[in-house]
């Protein structure tokens, strides 16, 4: 008998307890401190595993602690887990069509400078009726093969810009012929233009960046001619706050505006925002591998600036990276469910399909307009997409493609992280891009915990 | 050792069922087919990264 390769041990604010996580049955436990000593202690020397009592051993083996198996042989069992994930995974699909890559905006730091560096000529174009119904089309014919199509998005450019209602219309009445919601990712600027179109099953969700008070965010989000956005945006959203939507308000965070958290919630405050159901708020520190090195902050900073105007583990709701942890890991253990194990690190490596003007399929939202890295593209004359092996460097990139990871405890909840960003930063999509997973990782259950722990007494 | 507490938070892949890679696969097959066990993180759709 052996102590499992994958064993996390984190520590709790409760005396004596610590949090045991088994990285490939995905088993989480609270145990006494001594189990946890003699485990680690095990590590060197197994044969004082003898010392554990007779039920707590067979608990230890049954969660997947101390195993007779070999570390080959858990590698492999992790394989598996993987490629059944993997399976599941495949079955949903996720659609995002970019109306244009035309945007009204000039943000001070978008990622999709290189689109803009294009120029207007290769920006303006809008998708067309038939680039929408062939896509629509090849979605029926997946979903009539067993697959499940759980969203479509509108990203850009600006997908929401008033000469593209038409558009926007369209495949808001073919998504309403699938039964599937539609969300946008929108500047907000131009939403008054779609005020007919919200509603339940039409427009369902926006999510809209606010970079904070007037000053800031228009020093950030300005239009082409540099005017500021943020009083036409905030007019537009007390114009439809009151609507059937969801509305998801995103600060992109970087140390020019860390600083103007406080004052930006309490804008949300004196607009009533806060009172309404349908409002929600977070914040994301701005990439940082598309970012100036002096500007630039972690999760981890930002999180910590977020604990002066958040307690406990409500904070992790308020930071993408830390909320999609603190999400999955307490719906976990309040359904007793099993563990929030992931295939790939988002949906750019399982069924995500992005479709451009230009009818070309790309998968992660990082790589649109880098016709290099499209994966498919549409066949107008056969009336179906086709995908193309590049799709391959994307759903293959799995933890058991990556060396770096073989050896790592926490592979299976981290997926490996950023496809885009891994090939940004190393030229390599095969390489991890943990940045500071581990550490939000056992924050996030070590805050969840104690919060759990003082609710049950 | 005394009998210290070790208390369960979840359910957990239960490796003492397979004793062979087939017999892992089935249990996975079987385990795949429950609602549980789509509790599967967030799939994703742009939501990890959320870019705008």
């Amino acid at each position: 008998m052996n102590t499992s390769k994958f064993n996390i041990f984190i520590p709790t604010k409760q005396s004596g307890k610590t949090i045991m996580v088994n990285g490939c049955t995905g088993a989480f436990d609270i145990a006494d401190e001594n189990i946890c000593v003699l485990l680690k202690n095990a590590e060197q020397n197994p044969s004082i595993l003898d010392e554990i009592e007779e039920d707590n051993r067979s608990i230890l083996e049954r969660r997947g602690y101390i195993t007779n198996r070999s570390k080959e042989e858990e590698e492999k069992t992790r394989k598996v887990i993987l490629s059944g994930l993997k399976k599941i995974n495949l079955k949903s699909l996720t659609l995002t069509f970019i109306p244009t890559y035309n945007c009204n905006f000039r943000c001070s730091y978008c990622f999709e400078k290189n689109i803009q560096e294009k120029g207007a000529e290769w920006m303006n174009p809008v998708i067309t009726k038939e680039t929408v119904d062939i896509t629509y089309q090849y979605l029926k014919d997946q979903l009539d093969n067993g697959k499940s199509l759980t969203s479509i998005i509108l990203f850009g450019g600006e997908p929401l810009l008033k000469n593209n209602k038409e558009i926007v219309e369209y495949i808001i009445t073919g998504a309403q012929q699938l039964n599937v919601p539609v969300s946008a990712v929108t500047n907000g600027y131009d939403l008054l233009s779609y005020k007919d179109l919200i509603g339940k099953n039409k427009l369902s969700s926006l999510q809209i960046t606010i970079d904070g008070p007037e000053d800031i965010h228009n020093s950030r989000r300005y239009l082409a001619g540099k005017q500021g956005t943020l009083k036409k945006i905030r007019d537009n959203i007390n114009a439809i706050i009151d609507m059937d939507i969801e509305l998801i308000v995103r600060s992109n965070v970087n140390k020019l505006n860390i600083d103007s958290i406080g004052e930006l919630i309490d804008m949300y405050r004196t607009e009533g925002w806060l009172n309404k159901s349908n409002f929600h708020y977070y914040f994301k520190s701005t990439h940082k591998c598309y970012e100036k090195e002096e500007d630039s902050i972690s999760d981890v900073e930002l999180i910590d600036k977020l604990k002066d105007y958040f307690t406990g583990s409500n904070v992790f709701n308020y930071s993408t990276i830390y909320q999609s942890i603190s999400k999955s890991v307490s719906d976990m253990i309040n359904k007793k469910g099993y563990a929030p194990f992931k295939s790939g690190y988002c949906g750019a490596n399982n069924g995500m399909y992005t479709v451009d003007p230009y009818g070309d399929v790309y998968t992660c939202w990082d790589v649109i307009g880098n016709k290099d890295l499209a994966v498919g593209s549409v066949d107008y004359e056969n009336r179906t997409i086709i995908l193309n092996d590049k799709l391959n460097q994307w759903l293959d990139r799995r933890i058991d493609n990556m060396n770096e990871c073989s050896e790592c405890k926490y592979a299976l909840f981290c997926g490996g992280g950023c496809t885009a960003h891994a090939n940004v930063t190393t030229g390599d999509f095969n390489m991890p891009y943990c940045q500071d997973y581990i550490q939000i990782f056992n924050e996030v259950v070590m805050g969840l915990y104690d919060d759990y722990d003082k609710q049950i007494g | 050792m005394k009998n210290n507490e070790i208390k369960g938070l979840n359910a957990s892949v239960d490796l003492m069922d397979a004793n062979s890679e087939q017999e892992m696969n089935e249990m996975f097959e079987e385990l795949s087919s429950r609602e549980e066990f789509f509790c599967l993180g967030d799939g994703c759709s742009g939501k990890v990264c959320g870019l705008n």
